[in-house]
């Protein structure tokens, strides 16, 4: 159970989301890039966990914000900004998927994460084990998201990777929750089926 | 562990209350929250969930770049308000507005000229009427009248049959 504490702090922050969101709509360029500051980490994971490159993710959050900055005044309902800007964000991973699809169809070969050097998916030198636990996981993730259909993937990732709550998910999809709720129910069933991931968290955790 | 005759909740009621409990049917609800094992089941199954995304946050890079935001400010309500329809209309009523001016003053001012320039007009067209009926008595020039004798009234039509007889037959 919540804390009385908790609960204030988090009543806080919302009505300060909201505010920053007001004078952003009312053409705050400071309140902007105050909520930029404070979901820039969250959009860039967001599209690191779907595309798998650090500089590719870097350039889609910085077009996510400029779309954003351009449609702040589109905002009917401020408290739901952070599901409006995951719905632009997902948007633009669409648009960079199917480009990237369209651009392979004229290359030999493809970019995955597998041609990408092993240090691209951190920015400090890790230890050998880390480094090499870091590897397995992403492989791991990618072989479980393999098996999802892509409705599954995507309900998956945003519920667990981008803890996003049911409602958020079904705004940020367009879809009613009943669907995600069944979505995710199935995902949930096939991750439990796979025993590869779930020994490798323990592993990782202890 | 349950101590009393319920059934405990199989996988799929497991991975039904990971989803969402409320989903669950009444009796499963109520002994979810009375069994210690179904709910230490439950709650184990989020937790695994939850590390997955703590590590992945971990696992992932962090982004190098800040984000950068144009320079101009970012539309305001009044630039919302003033979208390109509502320019378009308000160019379209001001152009409007101008040409119904311009008509009027022009208008104007040909009626106003037209009243005071009439006198000068008259009198213009006064001195080219004489002029016209002077070269319609008298088509030549002075120099030639007097050759032709059109200044001497008194040369008769005798004063010509002396000059040029007619010829009897």
């Amino acid at each position: 159970m919540a804390s009385t504490d908790e609960i204030n702090t988090t009543s806080d922050t919302s009505t300060q989301l909201v505010l920053l969101v007001n004078q952003a709509k009312d053409g705050s360029r400071s309140a902007f890039a105050q909520l930029a500051d404070q979901f820039q980490a969250d959009v860039f994971r967001m599209v690191y966990y779907r595309i798998r490159s650090r500089v590719d993710a870097e350039d889609i959050a910085q077009d996510v914000f400029l779309k954003a900055y351009q449609k702040i005044s589109s905002v009917k309902d401020a408290s739901r900004f952070r599901g409006w800007l995951f719905s632009i964000t997902l948007n633009r991973i669409r648009d960079f998927q199917r480009k990237k699809r369209f651009r392979s169809l004229f290359k030999a070969e493809d970019e995955n994460i597998e041609s990408q050097p092993p240090d691209e998916a951190g920015t400090d030198q890790p230890e050998a084990l880390d480094h090499v636990l870091r590897k397995d996981f992403w492989r791991q993730i990618r072989l479980i998201l393999n098996k999802l259909s892509k409705m599954e993937r995507e309900v998956f990732l945003l519920r667990f990777f981008d803890h996003l709550n049911i409602n958020e998910i079904a705004g940020a999809l367009k879809k009613n929750e009943s669907t995600i709720k069944t979505h995710l129910y199935r995902a949930l069933a096939k991750f439990k089926k796979e025993p590869g991931i779930r020994q490798l968290l323990k592993e990782i955790i202890q | 562990m349950n101590l009393d005759n319920e059934q405990h909740l199989d996988e799929q009621q497991l991975i039904q209350a990971v989803v969402d409990e409320n989903d669950l049917p009444r009796a499963m609800q109520t002994h979810l929250v009375s069994c210690h094992q179904c709910r230490s089941s439950k709650e184990s199954f989020e937790q695994e969930l939850a590390h997955l995304g703590q590590i992945a946050e971990r696992y992932a890079p962090k982004s190098q770049k800040r984000i950068a935001l144009p320079v101009h400010e970012a539309r305001s309500f009044r630039w919302t308000f003033l979208n390109w329809r509502n320019a378009i209309g308000a160019a379209v009523t001001v152009a409007a507005v101008l040409l119904v001016f311009w008509g009027t003053t022009s208008v104007r001012n040909r009626t106003e000229f037209g009243t005071a320039g009439a006198p000068s007009e008259l009198m213009e067209a006064k001195r080219l009427m004489t002029e016209v009926n002077m070269l319609i008595e008298n088509a030549l020039p002075p120099l030639y009248l007097e050759i032709t004798a059109e200044y001497k009234p008194d040369y008769d039509k005798e004063f010509y049959q002396f000059l040029i007889p007619q010829i009897e037959t």
